[in-house]
């Protein structure tokens, strides 16, 4: 408690402010467009910090984490073009709901879903960082599968058909096997070519998949209509009423995306989609999602900025990375001689202090900056097509490019980019491929580890409390759509 | 006074021819002595922010500060597959020094594992710099207490205490390398990840055993678990309680080790000028506290002793054999089957829908194809290096912009700009600010 003091202290000083702010604003900058992620961002400017004093380098980088994770709505909303991959399940709302002539309403309300899932998982962070680490342990391989089948069971409702959000889902796990395989090492689908050992990367098929395949549309288009737009900050902000109705919703998304933030090698996709698919569950309108849910906006926003404080949870009480942004940042308290690792808060109080206080000050800021913005964002739809289009290309190349300095990665975006198009126009669903291609390799990996440490047994899939409740609650609800849809609507 | 100019002019030619002659000689000496006269491409075949980057960019920023090379070497992020991606790129890449790599003992067990045809041999070393030791580490409260009660157990119960490693990875060769060393003992690996994952899956009782850096165990240790040794010639000064495998009877050193190399046909004379630069930054305070930190050891390893420690790991891992698991399915042929029954259902039950949404293309004009085609024909550009990066984007752009928009004066004014904008400003960008390998 006696940190209070001195923590509020460093934070109100200038140059930490400062530092907040500009990490804030170029993680929103970043996540906002397509091809650039947060994580890249943190990569690279890690070393722009070594000559900078370690809690400022890492107050920093967390404060980009915060940005970058809530930027990606934006392009979501406006332009369907998820900016980073957390926001692949906002398009699915936000974008039909600023189609309708509703962009404020739409961004406003991923704003501040944003806010309240930042605060929420916060609270989490500062409160009980070291028990929530712990239960973590209790998880095995086996468990984690379950859990990303679970996620995974959404494939099967994002879609009016059954079959085709499936089989369309499945082409995407089938698409991330290429390459390296995540279980045994060994190299599969390649046909020799060596340039695919590593597969293809999360980005530039993402990135390709939708943002190309949309800039396709929008240059094919013969003439494009500047939809009209709201510019005011009318309809922005979530009045009284809102926080009261989605209240629920809110909090069942943010802990979702707290505690999936907790778990290491799951990302923030995971959290907006587990929280989406429950918020539909427990929906009184699940047919308004995929048609401009206010419900679904705000849990998948809400979920996704609730993993980053999550997953600092595991770092700061453990020294355990939960997120590639994470592994990055060990990497930063290590050259900045904070010992990451349990007795981190023994050793460096301040620091970690520090670190937790700007996570906060940090989803402040970008609530401010995002709203101070955001009216001049609803007009990114009606900048002139062609420099739109141009502009975007041209990140989408070298953000590829920049993954691994090479230009494989390019056309591998190049080659997605036209399998969107095709899916498109054939209407074959984008985003369960794009959650088989995530989820996938996640899958894969965990069963695989089960499978090797009971030497091919798979019984602990159900003789696992945890896996076996995660593995009913999969099948449910793949099956209660198709049960339910038998039964006379009610009225 | 009609001479004075023309005198002048002599006297002007005069210096003028000397000092191309002095260009001339000092460029020819340049060329035999002063190594190297552009900035050196360090490529560091892991994805930025993991360890080996940033072992490499405390280096580099050694160097930077003490000024111990004319020319800046510039970190590149080459990664994926193991490292074989970068190594690769090196391998073929031309061998004139201004190209070289970091890459610590995956280098050896990729061709061990069949990832890469290569290995060591197809590279020139240049020195070997730190030791990453590892330890070997079990739950506190496990019934083993020393490395010989851990294997005896395993070599009467084989195939029964579980391994958690990165499979193909340098920490399961550790785990093979001391089984080969016993004898008869034999361990169930399974594949647990990164360190990070390792440590979750110990502490939540998933794995019986781990491999650790001894930075990781000095991170981890008081989550729960206790270390049984260290794998290194002597006892770790962080961890000075740890017994070596050595002491316990096992003759094991497998510490990893960051090895930089060079394309094979290097000039010897370029080698050895970034080994010795190499050893100085090492000896650097910078470089000591840094490593201090990570609790790295700081060995330097040159000329002879390089090659018979480069000769030693790569016999050690040739002598074991890595078992394909049997016990995992081939997922991949399962999904395989699944998405072509499952597309078959989709094209069978929707064929007309799926016809009609083939053929609806609301406009037939060339546009997009000819966007496509243009970004292909770019991306290639770059990718052959035909053109710089600035130049070649900003082109890219405004033709974009003027197919897009329509060939029209408004659209070309504002074109102009806005490209040379993003050519320009990016290229900057990435190249200065980030490091990123962009063409010229």
């Amino acid at each position: 408690m006696d940190l209070i003091i001195p923590t509020l202290n460093y934070l109100c000083s200038p140059w930490p402010l400062f530092l907040i702010a500009l990490g804030t604003l170029s993680g929103i900058l970043v996540g906002a467009i397509p091809g650039l992620t947060g994580g890249m961002l943190i990569a690279l400017s890690l070393p722009l910090t070594f000559s900078m004093q370690g809690t400022d380098a890492l107050v920093l980088m967390v404060s980009m984490y915060v940005g970058s994770i809530s930027g990606g709505l934006v392009t979501a909303t406006l332009l369907k073009m998820p900016g980073t991959p957390s926001s692949i399940i906002t398009t699915l709302d936000g974008y039909p709901m600023a189609q309708a002539g509703k962009p404020a309403r739409a961004l406003g309300l991923g704003i501040c879903a944003s806010f309240v899932g930042g605060i929420i998982s916060w609270i989490f962070l500062a409160t009980l960082a070291a028990p929530l680490a712990a239960v973590a342990h209790t998880l095995g391989p086996f468990d984690y599968f379950s859990l990303t089948l679970t996620a995974l069971a959404i494939i099967a409702l994002v879609e009016k058909s059954v079959l085709t959000g499936i089989a369309s889902g499945v082409l995407g796990i089938l698409a991330s096997m290429p390459g390296t395989s995540p279980v045994t090492g060994d190299v599969r689908f390649t046909f020799g070519y060596s340039q695919l050992d590593d597969g293809f990367k999360l980005l530039p098929t993402l990135i390709g998949l939708y943002a190309l395949s949309e800039v396709f549309i929008l240059i094919s288009k013969k003439n494009a209509t500047p939809q009209a737009t709201h510019t005011g900050r009318h309809g922005m902000l979530m009045s009284l009423r809102d926080y009261k109705n989605q209240a629920v919703n809110l909090i069942r998304s943010s802990v979702i995306g707290t505690w999936i933030g907790v778990l290491p090698g799951i990302g923030a996709s995971i959290g907006s989609v587990t929280a989406y698919t429950a918020a539909k569950k427990f929906s009184k309108s699940p047919e308004e999602f995929g048609n401009g849910s206010e419900d679904g906006i705000v849990a998948s926003e809400s979920a996704n900025n609730a993993t980053v404080a999550g997953a600092l949870i595991p770092l700061l009480s453990l020294g355990i990375p939960a997120s590639v942004v994470d592994a990055i940042l060990i990497g930063a308290m290590i050259i900045h001689g904070l010992q990451p690792g349990p007795l981190l808060m023994n050793s460096d109080p301040l620091a970690v202090s520090s670190i937790i206080g700007a996570c906060l000050v940090a989803n402040v800021f970008m609530f401010v900056f995002m709203l101070i913005i955001s009216p001049s964002l609803t007009r990114l739809a009606s900048i002139p097509r062609y420099l739109l289009t141009s502009g975007i290309m041209v990140f989408c190349i070298i953000g590829s490019y920049s993954l691994a300095n090479r230009m494989f990665d390019v056309f591998v975006m190049l080659a997605f980019g036209i399998l969107g198009l095709g899916m498109r126009k054939l209407g074959l669903g984008l985003a369960p491929f794009v959650i088989g291609f995530v989820l996938g390799p996640i899958a894969e990996e965990n069963l695989g580890a089960g499978l090797m440490a009971t030497n091919g047994s798979w019984a602990p899939l159900i003789t696992r409390p945890v896996s076996l409740v995660l593995i009913l609650l999969a099948i449910s609800l793949v099956v209660w759509p198709s049960l339910k849809k038998r039964q006379p609507p009610k009225l | 006074m009609p001479s004075t100019p023309t005198k002048l002019a002599r006297v002007l030619l005069a210096r003028a021819v000397c000092l191309l002659l002095g260009l001339l000689v000092s460029s020819v000496s340049l060329a035999k002595e002063a190594f190297p006269v552009r900035p050196v491409k360090l490529i560091i075949p892991f994805s930025a922010g993991g360890g080996s980057d940033t072992f490499a960019r405390i280096i580099v920023q050694a160097i930077r500060e003490e000024n111990l090379l004319q020319q800046p070497i510039v970190v590149i992020n080459v990664n994926g597959a193991s490292g074989t991606i970068g190594s690769r790129r090196v391998k073929n890449a031309r061998p004139d020094g201004y190209t070289i790599m970091m890459l610590h003992d995956a280098i050896f067990t990729a061709k061990h594992t069949g990832l890469t045809s290569y290995g060591a041999e197809a590279f020139a070393p240049i020195a070997a710099t730190g030791e990453v030791d590892l330890v070997l580490t079990v739950q506190e409260d496990s019934p083993f207490n020393s490395l010989s009660e851990l294997v005896e157990y395993a070599s009467q119960k084989p195939d029964e205490l579980v391994y958690g490693t990165a499979i193909g990875s340098p920490t399961h060769i550790m785990g093979l390398l001391l089984e080969e060393e016993h004898g008869t003992a034999k361990f169930r690996y399974t594949q647990a990840g990164s360190g990070s994952q390792r440590i979750v899956a110990l502490n939540g009782g998933h794995i019986d055993l781990s491999p650790f850096s001894v930075e990781e165990y000095l991170r981890y240790e008081s989550t729960g678990i206790k270390a049984l040794a260290v794998f290194s010639e002597k006892r770790h000064p962080n961890i000075p309680s740890v017994p070596t495998a050595k002491e316990q009877g096992f003759d094991l050193n497998a510490g990893i080790r960051n090895f930089w190399w060079a394309p094979k046909g290097t000039p010897q004379e370029h080698i050895d000028t970034i080994a010795a630069v190499l050893a100085k930054a090492m000896a650097t305070e910078y470089v000591r506290e840094k490593l201090d930190a990570s609790a790295i050891s700081p060995s330097v390893l040159m000329r002879d002793n390089l090659d018979q420690e480069i000769a030693r790991r790569d016999a050690a891992i040739s002598n074991v054999s890595i078992a394909k698991t049997d016990a995992v399915p081939r997922f991949e042929l399962w999904v395989l089957g699944l998405a072509a029954a499952l597309l078959t259902a989709v094209v069978v039950r929707n064929r007309q829908a799926l016809s009609a949404g083939w053929y609806s293309t609301e406009s037939k004009n060339l546009k997009l194809p000819l966007c496509i085609a243009l970004t292909f024909f770019y991306a290639s550009t770059i990718a052959l290096e035909l053109s710089g990066y600035a130049i070649a984007t900003t082109l890219y752009a405004f033709t974009l912009c003027v197919i897009v928009g329509g060939f029209s004066l408004p659209i070309i004014i504002r074109s102009i700009p806005f490209a040379a904008t993003m050519g320009f400003g990016l290229y900057y960008l990435f190249t200065q600010v980030l490091t990123i390998d962009l063409p010229r």
